[in-house]
């Protein structure tokens, strides 16, 4: 946790000075464009440059908990299985198409996940049946609904 | 006599058969939401945000409150029968509910908690409808200047009191304000820091943010989990007999019910504070006062039917600012801005100036759902709570199938559904490392304002344009919400030397 709590901060400082540099440097906006940006870039470094130096001295802030654990190797491993899983419908649904991505993925991750093919196939074509009829029909959403390249 | 005139014209404002069906499609959403321990309201009002685009305002925002105002009701019920709050603010209900539930007195529990709940929530929107007529002349004074403050007091409030430490709060509320600079800058129309990209030239979307936020990091949860919630607790003992016992105990201790719901609704006024707090202050309160405190604890009626009480009422008390002011009353509201947005509404003075028709009818949405949703839940509570023996594997890819497709739905551009994952990864760092992650979406939401008035007041009073009186009010305000946290810690700190 100590890692990231100095990542983040860091990301935003590194982003925010990106933005607001790119903003001078590159575009030229005007000072009415970019008075705004300047006074919100400066509070958010500040406060992030403060935290940041909190976190490298490892200090804990007011509100706190005491006893934050440090993930471990397993944790770090299940978070990145899960994640995956979830990340995954973004492929499926732009290789298969939302019709047959969206059914396809559930039914992949019902099964990896130890559910029976009963229920798998019953929810994934449920899912279908919702997709199809109050997305397309009822909504009518202009969902790409082939696969890449057949549209 | 103009109070019941509001009141019925509200109310006839909203029966329409379109509202009535969205409300009736919204309430169980809401519902199931606050049951299933982990899904908490914010998530639901996210995922219902994308299917607003196109609606007019009163049924698109008919649709997030009845959900919204639903939430805590759907949750006691997980809180008695499991000993696990369906949502935080039902923490306070465990405390009595699921003692109840374990003496086998679960349907009474359940029957004073759905009773309170729904009472609750139309005495909130009672309180709400006596305020916004009293309170219109007074944010009809305030000008750019001081507009420009109270939504900056707004973000920064939510950022002191919200969950997590004030100052994480508050980088993440300044966060959010500088993400909604991108795209074109409100007074000049210039394109700002698109780099670019077509999709950045309108700025990142509200919908991929809030769902980025609000939802994923719960999906990642829940699907890591994988197990269902409910792994205690039993509803086999629950009968209808018991379940109307605990609604006509409601009546019994009318009092207690008043003072609850009068503690939760002016606890809600107060910008960013409801949430948890209201219903503990009601529970202490009616230890306090109880002949029977001893056994509060132990499984006694008044500790389920305070909180509860307070818990709806609160959400009556939170629309006051967010509709006055434009400074959401709970965490709930804050999202509930951006619905506003989408469907170009911008609470506030103005709004109650122009639109008081439909902050009454917004109100009426609330207290209808209330009743709809307490009496859906004391002849169906029983089988509803069934839900929570679903499990995280089957529940979190179902969820994320209803995002992608709402994300995609809302706008047709499939890089609103990259950013909700793009932000679900800015989410789950937030969740993990204690920073509140309702200051960001605030600070989204307002920015537009924000800058527009500050760019007002500036050509309007020149660099002194804060050296007005209610302007200094806010300020004062404003530094003493921020400096408050640490005196109140030494002043601790002090007594206890």
């Amino acid at each position: 946790m100590k890692k990231l709590e100095i990542i983040l901060p860091a990301l935003i400082i590194v982003f925010t000075l990106f933005v607001v540099g790119a903003g001078t440097f590159y575009y030229n906006y005007s000072m009415t464009v970019m008075r705004f940006p300047y006074f919100v870039g400066v509070v958010l470094i500040g406060l992030s440059a403060w935290r940041l130096a909190q976190a490298i001295e490892g200090k804990r802030l007011p509100g706190e908990p005491e006893d934050v654990q440090e993930p471990t190797t397993e944790s770090m491993a299940e978070f990145t299985r899960t994640a995956l899983w979830l990340v995954a419908i973004l492929p499926a649904v732009w290789l298969l198409g939302y019709l047959a991505g969206i059914p396809l993925y559930l039914l992949a991750y019902f099964r990896a996940h130890g559910e029976s093919w009963l229920m798998s196939v019953s929810l994934s074509l449920g899912a279908l049946a919702v997709t199809y009829f109050v997305f397309i029909v009822f909504l009518r959403v202009n969902l790409p609904v082939m696969p890449l390249g057949f549209q | 006599m103009e109070y019941f005139t509001l009141l019925s014209e509200g109310f006839l404002r909203v029966m329409r058969p379109d509202i009535i069906l969205i409300m009736l499609a919204a309430i169980p959403f809401g519902l199931i939401f606050g049951i299933v321990p982990g899904l908490s309201g914010l998530t639901a009002l996210a995922i219902l945000l994308p299917f607003i685009y196109g609606m007019e305002a009163l049924p698109g925002l008919a649709l997030l409150l009845a959900s919204h105002a639903v939430i805590y009701t759907g949750g006691s019920v997980s809180a008695i029968i499991l000993g696990i709050p369906g949502s935080p603010p039902n923490a306070a209900t465990v405390v009595d509910g699921y003692p109840m539930a374990q003496q086998g007195r679960g349907g009474q529990a359940m029957g004073a908690a759905l009773m309170a709940s729904g009472l609750g929530g139309v005495f909130g929107v009672l309180v709400l409808v006596a305020i916004l007529p009293v309170l219109e002349p007074i944010v009809l004074s305030f000008g750019s200047p001081e507009t420009f403050f109270l939504a900056l007091m707004g973000v920064t409030f939510i950022a002191i009191v919200g969950e997590g430490p004030m100052q994480k709060g508050l980088i993440a509320g300044a966060l959010g304000i500088f993400l909604a600079l991108f795209g074109y800058q409100p007074t000049t129309s210039v394109p700002r820091f698109h780099f670019g990209s077509d999709y950045l030239l309108d700025g990142f979307r509200i919908i991929p943010l809030a769902l980025g936020l609000f939802a994923v990091p719960e999906l990642i949860a829940l699907s890591a989990k994988g197990k269902s919630v409910a792994q205690t607790g039993s509803i086999s003992g629950v009968t209808f007999g018991q379940v109307m016992e605990g609604c006509a105990a409601v009546f019994k201790h009318w009092w207690l019910f008043i003072k609850s719901s009068t503690i939760g609704a002016v606890v809600g006024i107060v910008p960013g504070v409801g949430g948890e707090t209201s219903p503990f202050v009601a529970y202490a309160a009616a230890k306090q006062s109880s002949r029977t405190a001893s056994t509060y604890g132990q499984g006694n009626i008044e500790g389920v039917i305070a909180p509860e009480s307070s818990n709806n009422a609160k959400e009556g008390g939170a629309l006051v600012p967010t509709l006055a002011f434009g400074i959401p009353g709970s965490t709930g509201m804050a999202l509930l801005l951006g619905g506003f947005l989408i469907l170009g509404l911008e609470p506030g003075p103005e709004f109650l100036k122009e639109h008081m028709d439909l902050g009454v009818g917004l109100a009426m949405v609330v207290a209808i759902a209330n009743v709809m949703a307490a009496i859906v839940m004391i002849l169906l509570a029983k089988y509803i709570a069934r839900l929570t023996y679903l499990r995280g594997h089957i529940l979190a890819p179902l969820l994320l199938a209803i995002i992608v497709l709402g994300t995609y739905a809302s706008k047709n551009n499939p890089m609103d559904v990259v950013y909700v994952f793009v932000f679900g990864a800015l989410g789950y760092l937030m969740k993990e490392l204690n920073y509140s992650r309702a200051p960001l979406i605030l600070g989204f939401v307002l920015t537009n304002a924000i800058e527009s008035y500050l760019h007002i007041s500036l050509r309007s009073f020149g660099p002194t344009f804060f050296m007005r009186p209610i302007s200094l009010i806010i300020i004062g305000l404003l530094v003493l919400g921020l400096v408050w946290p640490s005196i109140s810690r030494r002043l601790r700190r002090g007594r206890g030397a």
